[in-house]
């Protein structure tokens, strides 16, 4: 595999009136050819404005970046390519489809207008390919203002393809559409890119955009990059608080490092015991915040045959979805969400038994919540998505 | 590229406001050598009482009228936004067909309707009762100011209705949602909301009044009225000419106009705190005026016939005669087309003509295109150097006409030698170009605003460079502000007459507003009006081709 776009050591500045601040503070990484990389993280983290210097659209303050083997950006070397001659296409958030132009016009004018200009003949050939491609097929004629909100983002991602860019970027390309379509064109943009083999970078703040469309994530905060790795690793082995609370639905259980054995990490939590898996990094005493996934607690009304992670608790509230019963439970005073079958009867007030499955617990360091208590709520998604596999026996 | 704006303008905007500055620090004129740096020119017009008659008559003036205009503007505004009244698209067609009608013309109109023993109001006075003199009389302040009130009226109408257009109805069915009644949710949503705008308009129109000439002109100086504008005219006109007083004046009206400038900047940054523009097209339900609605469009016809009807009628009946007559039947046969075909055959005429169109042409494309450049750079290159490139384009907007007229007679004598454009028709055109660049700036500034910046960068991703973007997506989706902006400077520029006045000092640059006015002061009125009239003409065709095509671009 060979790399097709290499940032490092990103550094771009704003000029506030308290100050500067930096926007991106030194990030770097690398995507392969033919990969998805997916730069996550909350309004202000950066993402977007990495995404512009990449796409010559912001002017780094340091740092360099490489496309397709070309030198783009280098703050050192004087460097900086005009947006117009960097081989990218980029589809905005606003699709920004120019309303003075027909749908062929709108595809047409990177290979007609652009760098790369092409004869009349392959233009239309090229044009017409790219509308099929996203399912235009038949529309060229119309005025562009006349598409739906669904349309004219696959126009904008028409538009993107059609001059066969090194790389493709996508700036929250689905966070116009309402949530149905969103649905739809999340899927169809992971066959298209996968179909094409381009290289693509995302751009979002919606995790499950990010978990489904992505081969690798970058996590970034407050302008740099917290954690990086597949799907299934951020999700599964958050490395921080940020990220577990980012991704997901998480319970938070604060404790202390009681014990540490074949590379498992006893804490005292919760006036229990509770067992986690990795103690890389950890010591006996220090203080430690668990991060448990609703998925990774089971519900019992009896007691369960396990004795390891084995909490008292009391159904504090019940609320039920569809799918699945959104469940709240209060152990020893701290509230702990979970979602089980939705053909299971719970009520407020039941006495259960709640087991923490010891391998899918994650010690993490003590830091500072980076949400209010509603936000991280707000933040994470529909509870039904999340609850793919409820699980919950008996 | 923006440095080299920049110095575009400093040429244009900052050099003939900085000789007019020069000149009033100065003891002799332009056209005499040598002199000296002295306060003497304001000490002198600091001392002479006259000055403050005349400060105290422009502000009296300039107050007056908007406050007119304002209390007329807002009701209409209202009647035709918020209500059922009757012809509600008839007022927008005033409102345009008003624009085109040069103020010299519409003071001249007045000036027969209101002589006391001829004026046509006064004729029932003077004919059936047999008084000596009507009740109406032109020449004083009172007059000046509800003449220039009527004339600010449409201007203002235009602009609040605006203000009504970019609110938000659900703020005000809110109000109503939350059980205020009419009058309370005018009282407490509508009025505070639209209060920053409504200063704004003020300002805006106020300091445009304090400039005006025309009206003063005509309906003040013949009675010992006077306002800074024509007072400058005056003391270019006296010989020799006293440019101490010229300039000094010029500058401390546009010091008055900088004031307001700064005024109205700090209001609009407040309104903009306010912006509820929301993009979707649907309009309030309207208030059901029950039985007053005849008495809506009772109002609204009145209007037409004073600000359309009644002042076309005039002037074209003045220009059918040698001499003004009194409106009777044995006057009407004496009625002749004999000045228009005086003027056809003579030479001035097609001179003026030209010169004219030309300026119409010219001057809105330059200053339209000019201005969407600028505003570029305002709007998307956010920095110092674009900040300065704002303030100094919308620097004109605080001078008097008659002052850039002046400012531009004294750069005449400097650069002479370098570029004899004085006496030429494009020194006018250039003149005219500084003069609108504010209006055309705001047009665009406003425009590119709204113009999402994705838009353009959509543009540089795909491979285009920064003039094919400008040039392909920038201008084309600008188009329809350019069209406004370039018709309002067209039909403006084509009436400016204060700027010709000082400039068109030969007759090969004669243009008709100015020819308009010369007429007029050597007593041959028919001539006059049928210049008007013609003037009139030429804009009706600019403003009909400007709707045609903004209708066809906006289907």
């Amino acid at each position: 595999m060979t790399t097709m776009v290499k940032v490092s050591n990103l550094r771009k500045i704003y000029i506030t009136d308290e100050g500067t601040v930096d926007a991106v503070g030194g990030v770097s990484f690398e995507v392969q050819a033919g990969e998805c990389y997916t730069l996550l993280g909350p309004s202000g983290c950066g993402k977007s404005t990495t995404l512009r210097c990449i796409a010559g659209l912001e002017k780094a303050d340091g740092g360099e970046i490489t496309i397709a083997d070309t030198v783009v950006v280098s703050t050192e070397q004087g460097v900086a390519v005009p947006t117009h001659k960097r081989p990218i296409g980029m589809v905005f958030q606003s699709y920004a489809i120019w309303p003075h132009m027909n749908v062929f016009e709108n595809v047409a004018f990177p290979i007609i207008q652009g760098s790369g200009r092409v004869s009349k003949d392959e233009a239309r050939t090229r044009v017409l390919h790219a509308l099929s491609m996203v399912r235009l097929d038949g529309l060229e004629n119309r005025p562009a203002p006349q598409l739906s909100g669904g349309q004219q983002q696959r126009l904008a991602l028409a538009r993107a393809l059609v001059r066969e860019p090194s790389v493709l970027l996508l700036d929250e390309p689905l966070s116009n559409l309402d949530a149905k379509l969103r649905d739809e064109m999340r899927v169809e943009l992971k066959e298209l890119t996968q179909q094409l083999g381009i290289t693509t970078i995302f751009v979002t703040h919606d995790q499950l955009e990010a978990l489904t469309l992505s081969d690798r994530i970058a996590v970034m905060r407050s302008g740099v990059i917290v954690q990086e790795g597949s799907a299934e690793a951020i999700y599964a082995m958050p490395n921080s608080r940020f990220t577990a609370e980012f991704i997901g639905i998480t319970n938070l259980i604060e404790g202390n490092v009681k014990q540490i054995d074949a590379g498992r990490l006893l804490v005292g939590a919760l006036s229990g015991d509770l067992w986690c898996a990795n103690a890389e990094g950890f010591e006996v005493d220090d203080p430690v915040i668990v991060a448990v996934r609703p998925e990774s607690l089971e519900v019992w009304e009896t007691q369960p045959p396990t004795s390891e992670n084995v909490f008292e608790g009391t159904v504090e509230a019940v609320v039920y979805v569809g799918d699945s019963l959104d469940c709240r439970i209060a152990v020893d005073g701290f509230t702990l969400r979970t979602f089980v079958r939705g053909t299971r009867h719970f009520k407020r007030g039941d006495s259960v038994y709640v087991v923490m499955i010891a391998d899918e617990c994650r010690p993490l360091p003590v830091e500072e919540s980076a949400f209010m208590a509603n936000d991280s709520a707000s933040n994470l998604g529909q509870p039904g998505e999340t609850s793919s596999g409820p699980v919950g026996v008996v | 590229m923006l440095g080299g704006l920049g110095i575009f303008l400093v040429l244009l905007v900052l050099l003939p406001l900085g000789i007019l500055l020069f000149y009033s620090f100065w003891s002799t004129g332009p056209a005499d050598s040598g002199g000296s740096f002295t306060f003497a020119n304001y000490t002198e017009t600091f001392v002479s009482a006259s000055t403050y008659r005349l400060l105290f008559n422009t502000l009296i003036f300039a107050v007056g009228s908007v406050v007119i205009g304002l209390t007329f503007g807002i009701s209409l505004a209202w009647l035709i936004e918020r209500t059922n009244a009757p012809f509600r698209n008839f007022a927008f067609v005033i409102a345009i067909i008003t624009a085109g009608m040069p103020p010299l013309i519409f003071a001249m109109a007045w000036v027969f309707l209101l002589n006391p023993r001829t004026g046509i109001l006064n004729i029932p006075f003077t004919q059936w009762l047999g008084w000596n003199e009507g009740i109406f009389a032109p020449y004083n302040l009172g007059t000046l100011i509800v003449v220039e009130g009527f004339r600010l009226t449409p201007t203002i109408f235009l602009m609040i209705v605006g203000l009504f257009r970019s609110m938000d109805p659900a703020l005000e069915e809110a109000s109503a949602a939350s059980g205020a009644g009419l009058f309370t949710t005018l009282r407490k949503v509508t009025l505070p909301v639209m209060l920053p705008g409504l200063l704004g308009v003020t300002i805006f129109v106020g300091t445009a009044t304090i400039g005006i000439f025309e009206i003063p002109a005509i309906l003040g100086m013949p009675g010992g009225v006077h306002v800074f504008a024509t007072r400058i005219y005056l003391a270019l006109q006296q010989l020799p000419a006293n440019y101490g007083l010229a300039t000094s004046l010029g500058t401390i009206a546009a010091m008055l106009g900088l004031i307001g400038i700064v005024a109205y900047h700090r209001v609009t940054r407040v309104q903009q705190r306010f912006a509820t523009v929301t993009g979707k097209g649907f309009r309030p339900r309207t208030i059901d005026l029950g039985a007053w609605r005849k008495v809506a469009g009772a109002a609204i016809i009145f209007y037409f016939l004073v600000m359309v009807v009644v002042p076309v009628a005039v002037v074209f009946y003045v220009s059918l005669f040698e001499y003004y007559r009194v409106p009777s039947l044995t006057a009407f046969q004496a009625a002749s087309f004999n000045a228009y075909r005086g003027l056809i055959h003579e030479e001035q005429f097609w001179i003026a003509l030209k010169n004219s169109l030309i300026i119409i042409t010219v001057v809105p494309i330059s200053v339209m295109l000019l201005s969407a450049l600028i505003s570029w750079f305002v709007v998307r290159k956010k920095g110092r150097g674009s900040g300065l490139l704002d303030s100094i384009a919308f620097l004109p907007f605080t001078a008097p006409s008659i002052v850039f007229g002046l400012a531009f007679l004294l750069i005449a004598f400097w650069i002479d030698g370098i570029l004899p454009i004085y006496g030429t028709i494009w020194i006018i055109a250039i003149a005219h170009i500084s003069r609108f660049l504010p209006f055309g700036t705001r047009t665009t500034n406003g425009a590119m605003f709204q113009l999402h910046r994705e838009l353009e960068e959509a543009g540089a991703v795909s491979g285009a460079g920064w003039l094919t973007v400008f040039r392909m997506i920038t201008l084309r989706l600008l188009i329809p502000s350019l069209l406004a902006g370039w018709l309002w400077v067209a039909v403006h520029s084509g009436r400016e007459l204060s700027i010709a006045l000082l400039l068109a000092s030969t007759r090969d640059n004669q243009i008709l507003s100015a020819l308009s006015w010369s007429r007029w002061e050597n007593g041959r009125i028919d001539d006059a009006a049928a210049l008007g009239m013609v003037l009139m003409g030429i804009m009706a065709v600019f403003i009909i081709v400007a709707r045609v095509l903004t209708l066809k671009l906006s289907k």
